[in-house]
């Protein structure tokens, strides 16, 4: 007889530990135990990226330079952690800071929009030869999906969403990205208005009766990963309401701003609480060579609204506890401000932001000179980046290796190391 | 008999193996009859070896709806799967299989099957597909198609489609105009199992066997062509090829080692080049005013796609035997397909061995492998594990091995299953049903979209995905296909009055054969319950169609 | 303003090139033409002596690179003109974007982009204030306006405000919160309204109480969100002698980031605020309209900002659809100084590969952009 879908939560609720995905047979057994309960705990961690595309200014963002040569028309302010300054555009972050940890001393090597992207977004480790993956798909693959069955690696954007297979590189489709384009669900995820939603968990019951038959005649993992896929499905299906822009609180999308960003952040927020692993909000247009400054009153001022406003939301729910945060491009933007008003391509010394699981709250981690153009102390490239932030998600990236084809590979590049100051 | 193994190694590392395959190998050499009946022999022996039970051989069900995706590329209608149920006669699996190989449909599965490993979905083209179809369907040796397709002649109208392999590959991927190196290693991977992408700048870092001199002896033939637009009576891009002069050089990345080499196949000799006066260095000099390219005399291109078929090469024959085994089989003698060497031998060495030096001698003839597989034991094995048995190792083939439907395959068994076939893909019936008529290239595209990988991510385990679920669950066209609708699995259904006859028509329409009790108790026991009957039955369809067994060829 | 002669110049040729060491983003003479004063990106008020002939010894530098258009052949050669570099103005934080001078006097008026407003003798040797607002506005002021009698100076920013300064002393007369950015004003030829232009390019009059406003004159064409980037393409406004025309300048946005966009100027009737002509130039990548010098000749001289590496000094007359004189021989051009005798004006745009992406060499200094002064003489 058909069974209640419910009856079988725990089946499907795989413990996903240390499990490489969906296609990994499910170590039920061990579910209870003490060990897998600690590391249950370990893996309830979750990543907020924030990708400014084109290339936010450090200037004019995390690392002010006001009334030097190259430090534009804007001053810097006081924040929450004494001492420490950010540009005027950024009163909201400032109020935050004592949560933010700030890298001024970047220093990656490309300044190519097409090939920056994706070096930094995949760690620029050593040529192996193999595309490795961008950091949600190595997060998914690491951590897998959460408790609650949502995707793990999640993408909000603006234009076209879908599935992104490239993501993953060499760890395969399996941990590409979904995206949600203007925060609208992919193609076929609403459910069919000629069915029911009874009608739609009835049959679903039955598919699942079917395979529990065929499943045991055979071996478990092919039919677990199809039940996974059928129940993120429905996961999604189910939880419409965290990508529906309709129901966004009015008061909320005060605070974090009527943009992109807002909404999108505001949707980032709905879908880590309701238990996605790696959201990423993808904003696009930050490639400010010309008219740079007023392009960056407009631009910076919207995020950070929507930044600070999730970072204050995750602090005071407790979520970012759990939560790496982070806030970054694939490059600055150069101190020399072009005939244009712009300022160009820059990976010499820029910045990002942190925040949360793992990262040592209030702290600037290395400084530029007096004009920004050089690094004074502390010189990172995204491999010590990509370290770092695996160290804050309790994986050990020196110790820990991916296999592909059965040979390991480095999570990130052997040659760096984490960032020690940047982490709690 | 091929020499055991592609060329000097380390004699530390794999000493041991070469001793063990040239014992194992040089009795049966030129004597053996390569049949389904050495495939078996081979195989239990093995198994045998390590203490592994064979699995029994399948039920009927699963044997022709294995057979038929393998080899026409959809599953038997209910009324097929009947007939063939129903069939009596202890020939009938041969008899099927016969049938199908000489089935129109056949040629066209090969070729779909080939077009998939490939091009892996970096493109579609009418004429290409035409062109591997007409090449299945003449049962055209290997070793000529991929001489036609690496050294295309684009002159001859009827092989001119046969370019599209080399002309897609190189063409542009991402922000590049052209991608040489992407084409060198794709010929590496399909024609010789061997990925030797790593050394086009060093030697290969864990694989002794590939040197960067592999790499380069191919990237020079390639990068020496020039990718056309279409041009004149060209419709399509096309290749022409430059003086080759000189050896070409290349320094290691990591050990600043300075090499060179001529037109080389992997693995293999290198081919000279001849030192020609200047003026008779074309056969046909490149015209300025047709701007078609001119033909150089001595063409790298040629003599490399002469040496990569010829049988001196073993890697060309044991990786079309791998692939067609993988095709069949479910997983390939040897693993990854295109990571051949010999510090991972293959599961069966002698088999490869001989399966290959059997192709060679038969003139590359896939259709003679084919038929011996699917008539052997292990092709009709099982895949179901009996309870008390522990997982054994896939390599063994103790039992059937579970394998990915493509998305083509998924649609026309779907179609098939949904009896919707004739009316979505041939535009058969739409006018007695006064409904918009589906666009079948439209409907394709869906499909492709929901299970087909991404391009150049082969597609070679089952995989399923969110994108699939989803399509499966919300999409229109599969809510569409399962409503009553004259002729097709749900009408019939309606018309039916027992519930038996119902389960057994839904069962043989999706799996190809009959329910068991408790299969039929469980249609009988939702139909008695049912307010609804369309819909009741609608939704056990689409529970059907979702469900594993029917998403996997197994 | 009269022109000694009555022809009407149609062209202009360039005479000479004077290199400076600062990016300016704009360039004005005192009335009595004698000393050029340019605002400054690196928080200075530059000023120069304008000569007619040659110092005994010229300590100038002239500019490498000559521009590309070439003077005929048979040209006779150019005028002896001279700049000697004064004591610059100083005291100014981030950058000064923008000064007006006194109609009359010898006072130049500048401002900051952190809020510091001031009031010079602009012809003295050393620099000697008359008067400072040091936070006339919280932040960046984009641009000031003298009344034409000389009496009123008006400051806009992009803290909302648009205020109003006696010009003797520094005294605010009027101040108006906006709800938006402000970006550029002007006074009408009486001396009774205020327009001023703002993010969204939305024009508004008020009279120079500034207790309200009074109408809305709509350029919003000018305005794009691209993406979520605000692109505010109205940057100058001008008013023809008889105050019937008002000229709306900038650009029409075509996109954010590089900011991509055709330079636009609608003329507008500006007693019934309709709009008529726009006057359209070139592309996408010719940019903004970045200053309009009114000649008497009954035309403006406009710089159009281009794309890095590029730009243009155009004439155009309003109501007309497009330039009828163009010279692109400058990059990226910011500002034109209109001499007071009519027949000559000057010119800053960007040295040439002001742009690119990280370091320009790996070895040597990191150097900034600075802006060359290029003297042209307006000819029939």
């Amino acid at each position: 007889m058909l069974c209640n879908p419910t009856e079988h939560q725990i089946s499907r609720r795989r413990f996903l530990g240390t499990a490489a995905g969906v296609a990994v047979a499910g170590g039920l057994g061990g579910l209870f135990s003490a060990k897998a309960a600690e590391a249950m705990k370990a893996n309830n961690k979750q990543v907020l990226f924030v990708w400014l595309d084109g290339g936010i200014s450090q200037l004019e963002s995390w690392d002010p330079k006001p009334d030097t040569l190259f430090g534009g028309p804007f001053r810097s302010i006081p924040t929450s952690v004494p001492g420490t300054h950010v540009s005027e555009l950024m009163p909201a972050c400032a109020k935050q800071m004592h949560h933010l940890c700030l890298v001024r001393s970047l220093c990656t090597k490309d300044n190519d929009h097409s090939s920056g992207v994706a070096r930094i977004q995949r760690g620029d480790p050593k040529n192996r030869g193999v595309l490795y993956p961008f950091f949600g798909s190595s997060v998914a693959h690491l951590l897998g999906p959460m408790e609650s069955n949502l995707p793990p690696y999640v993408v909000i954007k603006e234009g076209q969403g879908g599935f992104r297979a490239d993501d993953a590189g060499f760890l395969g489709p399996a941990y590409g990205s979904l995206a949600f384009g203007e925060g609208k669900p992919p193609e076929d995820l609403l459910r069919n208005p000629l069915l029911t939603e009874t009608e739609d968990e009835e049959r679903n019951a039955l598919r699942d009766v079917l395979n529990r038959r065929y499943a045991s005649q055979r071996r478990p993992s092919l039919t677990e990963a199809s039940t996974f896929a059928y129940d993120t499905a429905r996961e999604l299906m189910r939880r419409q309401d965290i990508f529906d822009t309709s129901k966004l609180p009015a008061k909320d999308l005060e605070r974090y701003g009527r943009t992109d960003i807002g909404t999108h952040m505001l949707i980032a927020r709905n879908m880590l609480e309701s238990g996605v692993r790696f959201v990423k909000v993808a904003n696009y247009g930050w490639d400010t060579h010309g008219d740079n400054f007023n392009s960056h009153a407009s631009l910076v001022p919207k995020f950070d609204r929507a930044f600070a406003s999730i970072v204050e939301d995750m602090a005071a729910s407790g979520l970012l506890q759990n939560t790496l945060v982070i806030a970054m491009s694939e490059f600055g933007r150069t101190p020399r401000i072009n005939g244009h008003a712009g300022r160009d391509h820059w990976a010499n010394s820029w910045s990002l932001a942190m925040a949360g699981c793992g990262v040592r709250p209030g702290v600037v981690v290395g400084a530029t000179d007096d004009t920004g153009v050089e690094i004074k102390d502390g010189k990172y490239d995204i491999g010590a980046v990509f370290h770092t932030w695996f160290k804050a998600l309790g994986i050990d990236s020196e110790e820990r290796q991916y296999k592909h084809k059965g040979q390991p590979l480095p999570l990130a590049h052997e040659d760096m190391t984490p960032i020690k100051e940047a982490l709690a | 008999m091929f020499p055991a193994l592609p060329r000097s190694v380390t004699p530390k590392a794999t000493g041991i193996l070469i001793g063990a395959l040239v014992s194992i190998c040089a009795p049966y050499a030129g004597a053996v009859q390569v049949d389904a009946a050495f495939l078996d022999k081979q195989i239990a022996a093995k198994a045998d070896a390590v203490g592994v039970k064979l699995s029994g051989r399948c039920e009927d069900g699963e044997f022709q709806r294995r057979l038929w995706l393998d080899l026409v590329g959809t599953i038997p209608s209910a009324e097929e799967a009947r007939r063939f149920l129903a069939d009596a006669s202890p020939q009938k699996r041969a008899a099927l299989a016969e049938r199908l190989l000489a089935d129109p449909r056949f040629p066209a599965r090969m070729a779909e099957a080939l077009h998939l490993q490939l091009m892996e979905r970096g493109g579609e083209d009418e004429q290409w597909l035409v062109y591997l179809t007409n090449s299945m369907k003449a049962n055209k040796p290997w070793d000529v198609l991929v001489r036609e397709m690496v050294a295309p002649d684009f002159k001859d109208e009827s092989k001119r489609a046969a370019g599209y392999f080399m002309t897609r590959r190189l063409d542009k991927v991402g922000s590049q105009t052209t991608d040489y190196p992407g084409l060198t290693r794709d010929v590496g991977r399909m024609f010789m199992g061997l990925d030797l992408q790593c050394c086009q700048c060093h030697n290969h870092l864990t694989v002794n066997d590939y040197k960067q001199i592999d790499f380069n002896g191919l990237f020079t033939v390639f990068q020496n062509l020039k990718l056309n637009e279409p041009a004149g009576e060209y419709k399509i891009k096309w290749l022409s090829e430059g003086l080759m002069e000189a050896k070409f050089e290349f320094t290691s990345v990591l050990s600043g080692v300075k090499g060179s080499t001529g037109p080389r196949v992997p693995l293999g000799q290198e081919i000279d080049i001849p030192s020609l006066p200047e003026a008779e260095r074309w056969l046909v000099a490149p015209d300025k005013k047709t701007k078609l390219g001119g033909v150089p005399k001595f063409s790298a291109l040629q003599n490399l796609a002469e040496k990569l078929t010829s049988k001196e090469n073993p890697q060309f024959a044991r990786n079309i035997v791998n692939r067609l085994w993988w095709q069949f089989m479910g997983r390939g003698l040897v693993e990854p397909l295109d990571l051949s060497h010999s510090g991972n031998p293959a599961s069966h060495p002698e088999l490869l061995e001989q399966l290959a030096s059997t192709m060679v001698e038969r003139q590359f003839d896939l259709r003679w492998m084919v038929r011996e597989m699917v008539l052997s034991e292990a092709y009709q094995r099982s895949g179901k594990k009996s309870a008390a048995k522990q997982d054994v190792a896939d390599e063994l083939f103790a039992l059937a091995l579970e394998r990915r439907i493509s998305a083509e395959q998924f649609l026309r068994a779907f179609l098939t299953a949904a009896g919707e076939f004739e009316r979505v893909l041939e535009k058969k019936g739409w006018d007695e049903i006064k409904e918009t008529p589906l666009d079948p290239k439209k409907v394709q595209t869906s499909f492709r979209n929901a299970f087909a990988n991404a391009p150049k991510e082969p597609e070679l385990k089952v995989d399923p995905s969110l994108r699939g679920a989803l399509f499966l669950r919300n999409n229109s066209t599969i809510l569409w296909a399962l409503q009553p609708r004259p002729g097709n699995l749900l009408d019939r259904l309606l018309s039916m009055e027992k519930s038996e006859a119902i389960a057994a028509e839904l069962y043989l329409s999706f799996f190809s054969r009959l329910p068991d009790k408790d299969e039929a108790e469980e249609v009988g026991s939702m139909l008695s319950a049912s307010k609804d009957r369309p819909k009741t039955l609608s939704k056990i369809a689409w529970a059907m169609a979702a469900s594993m067994e029917f998403y996997t060829n197994h | 303003m009269n022109s000694p002669d009555n022809t009407i110049p149609t062209k202009a040729k360039f005479l000479k090139a004077f290199q400076t060491s600062a990016q300016i983003f704009e360039t004005r003479f005192t009335p009595c033409g004698t000393v050029l004063l340019a605002a400054c990106m690196d928080s200075t008020l530059r000023r120069w002596r304008f000569l007619d002939a040659p110092l005994e010894a010229a300590p100038l530098v002239e500019v490498d690179s000559k521009p590309k258009a070439k003077a005929p052949a048979n040209a006779k050669p150019a005028a002896p003109h001279e700049l000697v570099e004064l004591s610059p103005i100083k005291g100014f934080k981030g950058w000064v974007q923008t000064l007006a001078t006194h109609p009359a006097e010898s006072v130049v008026y500048a401002a900051d982009t952190w809020g510091r407003l001031g009031a010079w003798d602009a012809v003295s040797a050393e620099p000697t204030l008359k008067w400072t607002q040091p936070a006339a506005h919280d932040g960046w002021i984009r641009q000031l306006a003298v009344s034409p009698k000389g009496d009123k100076l008006a400051s806009c920013g992009r803290d909302k405000h648009v205020c109003i300064w006696d010009t003797r002393d520094g005294k605010k007369l009027a101040d108006f919160q906006h709800t938006q950015d402000v970006f550029c004003l002007s006074f009408t030829p009486d001396g009774n309204q205020l327009v001023f232009g703002d993010f969204f390019s939305k024009i508004q009059v008020a009279p120079t109480d500034l207790r309200s406003v009074i109408r809305e004159i709509d350029a919003s064409g000018l305005y794009l969100l691209s993406r979520m980037q605000d692109v505010t393409g109205l940057r100058v406004l001008r008013f023809s002698p008889d105050g019937n025309t008002l000229f709306a300048a900038g650009c029409k946005p075509a996109g954010g980031g590089f900011v991509k966009g055709t330079p636009n100027a609608i003329t507008f009737d500006y007693p019934s605020g309709k709009a008529k002509e726009t006057t359209v130039i070139g592309g996408e990548s010719d940019g903004f309209f970045l200053d309009l010098a009114w000649h008497p000749g009954g035309f403006y001289i406009a710089p159009l900002s281009g794309q890095p590496g590029s730009g243009q000094i155009v004439f155009v007359r309003p109501g007309e659809k497009t330039s009828f004189f163009a010279d692109k021989s400058m990059a990226n051009c910011q500002s034109v100084a209109l001499h007071p005798g009519g027949k000559l004006f000057v010119a800053a745009g960007t040295n040439k590969g002001s742009n690119g992406n990280g370091k320009p060499s790996t070895e040597g200094p990191y150097l900034s952009n600075n802006s060359p002064l290029h003297l042209f003489a307006l000819e029939g």
